[in-house]
């Protein structure tokens, strides 16, 4: 019988964007099973609901997490529409997909150089970023800001985007997906990253159904799950399929999201394409009264908004439910039994964004 | 064996190439024109109408109106732009420079002095008055005498303006 | 309207029974979410995997001393937000798999969304 060994991973590791604590129980540098522990961001952002008004809670909402945060102002502006009964214009459906696609690709180059600097290929982390610096430009020539946007308003979206900038957007992109492709390049066939993530941490399609995954994980594993498939906003008037891997190991998982990349400049396209005339905003007149569940797809899959309203401008209750809380039983089951090597793959595999965990 | 060297060809082309860092803060940051840098206020258009103070999510910017100053925390405002977006006179801008960074937290402060509202016509009487004044000193006395006639009357009519205002 | 939601109102008693034929028909648990008003309404939001079907079941408790079974031994995945739901919201679920006892979320207030003080603005 040999020994065990409980050894601490997190809060603080090299590997993490944000913290979180694993109790690794270890039998000879085997991880037997892994104990998570989170709690270290929880500021009870939910509770604001009863202080700041609905129209105050985008700004909220949008900064429970810096990486993911343009969809957290889609999904709950959402919430409160439905809510309210409005139709927003069509134009602001088109331009919040517009930004929120471009988010989708501004967190898979970061996720692809988080795990590039996972396995030590710094100078793959380096490039990766400089990538997303691109990116970043284009954001802040439309909204005015790099990471939090200011661009979601409950009846639409703040700002406009007119065609000469669209057109200038679209030539940028194309070179941001020349520079992106060299890197894709190495992601899908360099013998180091093929040899450190094939067959780790894998899931089966049917333990990834019964725990829960969603996203990335979950669509590594051969689930075809993707919520834009909803039709929420402008998503039911574009032309999409979900992008699926079957091996369901941190190598699919990548893959995964290199494609999606390509995928979410394709559909930015279509939008630049499709892009009706019109108004950006409808007035907002009264209060939320009612509830309601809107799903939306985050970049790391699937998140779900619960907006309770009672008539004041305070809502009643507010709720979110992001993908790396659903993905933190799923990352449990993957470590029992993996190295203690592989654990920081395994853990950055699953995308975790903790701020948006414990709101 | 091809597989190995994947990312050769982009670090050499990288090695050639100037770097893609830039030397900030001596090179300074790429800004657009709606680049939500920092909010300022022009304190000549300003009314203190506290409709900002209102507005504001995370309470930056206070006003007293009794005191006359308009005060803002540039490392609490979160850019949101609701104050610029509601200020009805217009003095509140958006610039598209970040506030600049500082050892401790300070509070920017400006004195907002209310215009008074006074009728056109003030200015023009309190201009000849004086202008007046200083002729009457020079002038011999009946010159002045009747000088005095028409300011006289000027006076009573500005008075009955303020009578009527009140 | 996005997608038609579908709410149903259960007892305590059933919850074990509905869920477990949830199980056996492919579905998979979505979240569990409480909101705090005169009573504590418990949500447990379903979805169908392969027709993105939602179905939710609302149960109604009392705002103190409230009970729940735990249904991690149908779904294992309800553990994390069955110890959410006792950390803040103080309700008593036996049976949870992985229980932490109240130390999932590191906080100094206990039950924090269920205190009428904060849940309410007051503090």
């Amino acid at each position: 019988m040999s020994k065990r060994t409980i050894i601490p991973f997190g809060p603080q590791h090299p590997v993490l964007p944000e913290p979180i604590h694993l109790d690794l129980v270890l039998e000879d540098e085997v991880v037997v099973e892994a104990i998570p522990n989170v709690g270290f961001i929880h500021r009870g952002l939910e509770l604001l609901c009863k202080r700041k008004s609905f129209t105050d809670m985008v700004l909220v909402a949008e900064r429970i997490c810096g990486i993911c945060s343009m969809i957290h102002g889609v999904g709950f502006c959402q919430a409160t529409e439905e809510v309210m009964k409005l139709e927003i214009p069509k134009r602001a459906e088109f331009l919040r997909v517009f930004w929120g696609e471009l988010s989708r690709i501004h967190s898979h180059i970061l996720w692809l150089g988080l795990a590039a600097d996972a396995i030590g290929f710094e100078s793959l982390f380096m490039h990766s970023w400089r990538v997303r610096e691109l990116v970043l430009d284009i954001f802040e020539e439309t909204t005015g800001g790099r990471i939090i946007f200011d661009v979601c308003k409950v009846g639409g979206v703040k700002k406009d985007i007119d065609d000469s900038t669209l057109q200038r957007i679209m030539k940028q992109l194309t070179e941001v997906e020349t520079e992106y492709k060299k890197l894709a390049d190495v992601f899908i066939n360099d013998y180091t990253i093929v040899h450190r993530w094939a067959n780790i941490g894998t899931l089966s399609k049917e333990d990834a159904h019964v725990l829960g995954a969603v996203g990335p994980c979950a669509r590594a594993s051969g689930l075809v799950q993707d919520m834009r498939q909803l039709g929420y906003g402008a998503y039911k008037n574009l032309d999409f399929e979900p992008v699926i891997e079957t091996a369901g190991d941190c190598y699919a998982r990548a893959l995964v999201r290199v494609k999606e990349v390509y995928q979410a400049l394709d559909l930015m396209r279509q939008v630049a394409n499709k892009l009706p005339k019109g108004e950006t905003e409808v007035k907002v007149v009264g209060f939320p009264e009612g509830e309601f569940f809107t799903r939306v797809e985050q970049p790391r899959g699937e998140v779900i908004y619960y907006v309770k309203g009672n008539g004041t401008k305070f809502l009643e209750r507010f709720r979110v439910r992001t993908p790396t809380f659903a993905n933190i039983p799923p990352l449990v089951h993957m470590l029992a039994g993996c190295d203690l090597a592989d654990v920081p793959a395994i853990v950055i595999a699953i995308d975790p964004c903790i701020s948006c965990t414990e709101r | 064996m091809s597989d190995f060297l994947k990312m050769s060809k982009t670090v050499i082309e990288w090695v050639c190439k100037k770097p893609f860092c830039k030397m900030y803060p001596v090179v300074p940051g790429k800004v657009y024109d709606k680049t939500r840098g920092c909010v300022m206020n022009d304190a000549s258009k300003c009314t203190l109408c506290t409709l900002c103070d209102k507005k504001c999510p995370t309470g930056a910017i206070k006003v007293d109106r009794t005191g006359g100053t308009w005060e803002i925390n540039h490392f609490q405002c979160i850019m949101c732009n609701e104050c610029v977006t509601n200020c009805r006179p217009g003095s509140l801008t958006m610039e598209n420079k970040h506030a600049a960074p500082a050892a401790k937290k300070e509070v920017l402060s400006m004195n907002v002095e209310l215009k008074k509202p006074t009728p056109k016509p003030a200015p023009k009487a309190e201009e000849t008055k004086a202008a007046k004044k200083t002729d009457t000193k020079t002038k011999t006395k009946p010159a002045s005498k009747a000088e005095k006639k028409p300011e006289q009357t000027k006076a009573k009519k500005i008075k009955s303006k303020k009578d009527e205002k009140q | 309207m996005v997608e038609q939601q579908e709410i149903i109102a259960i007892k305590v008693n059933d919850l074990l029974g509905k869920v477990s034929i949830l199980k056996a028909d492919g579905y998979r648990l979505v979240q569990i979410c409480c909101t705090r008003t005169d009573k504590l309404t418990v949500d447990y939001t379903f979805d169908d995997a392969k027709k993105y079907k939602f179905l939710d079941y609302r149960i109604e408790l009392p705002l103190e001393n409230a009970e729940l079974p735990s249904i991690t031994s149908i779904y294992l995945a309800a553990f994390i937000y069955e110890n959410e739901l006792h950390d803040l919201f103080g309700i008593k679920i036996d049976g949870i798999a992985i229980d932490f006892g109240g130390k999932f979320y590191r906080i100094d207030e206990k039950q924090p969304f269920n205190n009428p003080k904060i849940a309410n603005g007051e503090v």
